[in-house]
């Protein structure tokens, strides 16, 4: 009975009522809908906001509309705390923010949802004004399966104290693409329990001028790929097992580009890291090993020039406290600045502390092409 | 032969190079000096003076400005050639006719003047084109504008940027003509501490921009014909602000001397679109199918705000088929309004005048890429 108040806001429902159904259940998802959000909206419509005439005012209020599998698109403006009272009001359109309990977020996704901006991220504004913790908490196991943003049609997630996206650590079949984050703590805190169908996807996204990391990647086997890293503390944090990072670029990080960590149990954090690009960073990639290594890390296809300064310029930076056990690097057939391979300034160099073994030999003569693919 | 030649000629320039710059280049690189794609320079700076007009300089990602951060340009290799305190007062001086672009896009190529000097990038020559769509650049941390247009520029293109942390985000003081119009397009001003573009220039064309953030105004505009269409502020002071001074402004009571159409003004803190009277001898500003929509707060929903500071006449604008967040235009939220408390000011008469009937539905012109 509640899907059928909602499906009021779309005009195939009386299609298929007064055609009784039959064919079109096949052409039509039965269940799947579309609510509309605004700035021109309001929550109060009667009997509920959603069509497109008659958008809703706050994302919060279209999830607690939709249904499992809904999609939800929303209209150029800000959405956050209207007034700017420092306090979220849910009956005058603001988002329905928990601060200080349950997600300590502004908007909580609790189904697995297609969220995505009409019009891009430049133009469509979470903002959490500093007054919750993370801007977007996408919550596992619930929200399983949403699609947060997508090429063209992401968000600007802005001034959570924590988090820009926050994603929980057993998240599977996420996507988040599209969007840029800034003025966050971290822009965009991922983990999740990814592999095959269940990874959780993270593509095509900014983080730009977060106090701490731009993305923090935990978990396993999830998905980091065309994404940008700038003026954030690390351009990409990663952590867990298996991941997958690629044609990522990070620059002018003020501490590294790409800092991967290894330990005990964490042995391949990155199955998969190529075409990625560090550039005029603190240092470009830091591998960072505390005990027990027994994998190695390979970096290919990846340019790292630019980074550090005359005396440090460390475009590899590999740091090893275990004094047990070596830390071991591949880089072969990457570009350093110059065609002759790490060195001296203009390029490059290899730096280490601790036992490290490390090849970086038949370095690539010239730059890789990163950035060409249109992001948004 | 003659005819050969001057085919030859507009195919391929005598003296057309293109010069490479680098976050892993030198300046200091002599066989014979920088510039080539394997030798690029490291600054911009060094690529505009090796460069001769008509030439294009590509420049590939990472940071240009104060590399050491030590306050100071100069100090260490591959630094900009600032002028600071004098000349242009700015980091990136463009005084030939060049065509400068990013390799990789604005957001991974910064130019960043660490508030040393006003301007960051100052365009001085007419037919400049600095950044494409998709390979532009940001530009940030100007005391004034992050890119300044000088007021004896006639032409030029600057696309595909993002202005940020300036205090003006983009500066147009061009003096343009009805058939020499400089365009600013696909460009985006996000967080500076004043405007995000402020144009002072004449027949200035801005299409498809994005203001989002800005402390002032999203676009201030005074200048004589100017064409906006297409562009969008959100969550900027006011969206737009048009000013119709000084005196006998041309653009009043003249539609065909101000384009404004398919704009796009949201949730921003005063007004979506304010317009301004503080010398005009009177008349309307003519603007049409836009979106005015969530700007101000309850009290205070004025999509459009007219301020007429002159006593002595009846001023104001004219908005036909506008889009106010309704489909039974202005009104109470979630709408926009655009009379009442909207108008303001000391003169015989502030006018919000609607011809037309308003747009039943809001316009969508946002969906092409920009980068």
């Amino acid at each position: 009975m509640r899907r059928s108040a909602k499906c009021i806001v779309g005009a195939w429902f009386w299609a298929l009522v007064i055609g009784g159904g039959g064919g079109l259940v096949t052409a039509l998802p039965a269940y799947a809908a579309t609510l509309y959000v605004g700035n021109n909206g309001s929550d109060a419509f009667v009997p509920t906001c959603g069509a497109k005439a008659t958008p809703c005012r706050s994302i919060s209020k279209a999830i607690f509309l939709a249904a499992s599998g809904d999609t939800i698109i929303v209209g150029p403006g800000v959405y956050g705390d209207l007034n700017q009272n420092g306090t979220f009001e849910p009956a005058a359109g603001e988002e329905a923010a928990e601060i200080g309990s349950g997600c300590d977020c502004m908007i909580k996704v609790t189904k697995p949802l297609t969220i995505q901006s009409r019009d891009g991220a430049r133009v469509t504004v979470l903002d959490a004004r500093g007054l919750a913790h993370s801007v977007v908490h996408i919550l596992a196991p619930g929200a399983d399966g949403t699609t947060f943003g997508k090429a063209n049609k992401g968000f600007t997630i802005r001034s959570g104290t924590l988090d820009g996206l926050l994603t929980d650590s057993s998240a599977t079949r996420l996507a988040v693409q599209g969007n840029v984050a800034s003025g966050n703590g971290t822009g965009f805190n991922v983990s999740g329990a990814g592999g095959g169908a269940n990874t959780v996807k993270v593509a095509d996204n900014i983080a730009r001028g977060n106090s701490a990391d731009g993305f923090l990647l935990g978990g396993t086997a999830n998905l980091l790929q065309r994404n940008r890293s700038v003026r954030n503390q690390n351009g990409f944090a990663i952590s867990g097992a298996t991941h997958t990072v690629i044609q990522n670029v990070a620059s002018q990080n003020a501490v590294a580009g790409y800092v991967v960590t290894l330990s005990t149990g964490n042995t391949d954090p990155v199955s998969n890291f190529s075409g990625n690009s560090a550039i005029v960073n603190g240092a470009g990639i830091s591998v960072v090993a505390t005990s027990a290594l027994s994998s190695n890390l390979t970096i290919k296809t990846s340019n790292m020039y630019g980074n550090g300064d005359g005396a440090g310029n460390c475009g590899l930076n590999l740091l090893n406290s275990d004094g047990a056990n070596t830390l071991t690097v591949t880089a072969t057939g990457n570009f350093w600045g110059a065609a002759s391979g790490p060195g001296a300034n203009p390029a490059d160099a290899v730096c280490s502390s601790g036992t490290v073994a490390v090849t970086v030999s038949t370095p690539h003569s010239k730059e890789f092409g990163v950035g060409e693919k249109a992001l948004k | 032969m003659t005819t050969t030649a001057l085919v030859m000629a507009a195919v391929l320039p005598a003296h057309a190079a293109t010069w490479f710059v680098a976050s892993y280049g030198d300046d200091a690189f002599n066989t014979p000096t920088c510039g080539a794609k394997t030798l690029p320079c490291r600054s911009v700076s060094k690529a505009i003076s090796l460069a001769a007009g008509g030439d294009t300089i590509i420049v590939g990602p990472g940071v240009y400005g104060d590399l050491n951060a030590s306050g100071t340009f100069g100090d260490f290799p591959g630094e900009e050639t600032a002028e600071i305190g004098s000349g242009c007062n700015c980091m990136i001086k463009v005084s030939k006719q060049l065509t400068i672009v990013s390799r990789d896009g604005a957001e991974v190529t910064t130019f960043d003047a660490a508030f040393l000097t006003q301007n960051v990038v100052d365009i001085q020559i007419a037919g400049t084109i600095f950044g494409k769509p998709s390979k532009g650049f940001t530009i940030r941390n100007g005391l004034a504008s992050g890119l300044l247009i000088d007021s004896a520029v006639s032409s030029g293109n600057v696309a595909g940027n993002i202005a940020t942390s300036n205090l003006t985000g983009f500066e147009v003081n061009v003096s343009g003509s009805l058939t020499d119009k400089p365009i600013v397009t696909d460009n985006i001003a996000v967080d500076n501490s004043g405007s995000g573009f402020l144009v002072n220039g004449d027949f200035n064309t801005l299409q498809r921009n994005r203001a989002t953030g800005n402390a002032g105004a999203g676009f201030a505009i005074t200048g004589t014909g100017e064409n906006l269409k297409q562009n969008v502020a959100v969550a900027n002071n006011n969206g737009f602000e048009i000013d119709m001074e000084p005196p006998g402004h041309p653009f009043a009571n003249c539609p065909s001397c101000f384009g404004f159409t398919n704009n796009g003004a949201i949730a921003n803190n005063l007004a979506g679109v304010f317009v301004q009277a503080m010398g005009a001898a009177g008349g309307l500003a003519f603007l049409q199918k836009s979106n005015a929509f969530g700007n101000g707060d309850a009290a205070n929903n004025c999509g459009a705000s007219v301020d007429n500071q002159v006593s002595m006449n009846t001023m104001g604008a004219s908005f036909n088929i506008f889009y106010w967040g309704a489909a039974t235009g202005i009104g109470a939220n979630p709408a926009d309004t655009a009379g009442g408390v909207c108008l303001t000011g000391a003169g015989a008469g502030s006018v919000a005048e609607f011809s037309g009937t308003p747009a039943a539905k809001e316009f969508v012109f946002g969906e092409k890429p920009l980068k």
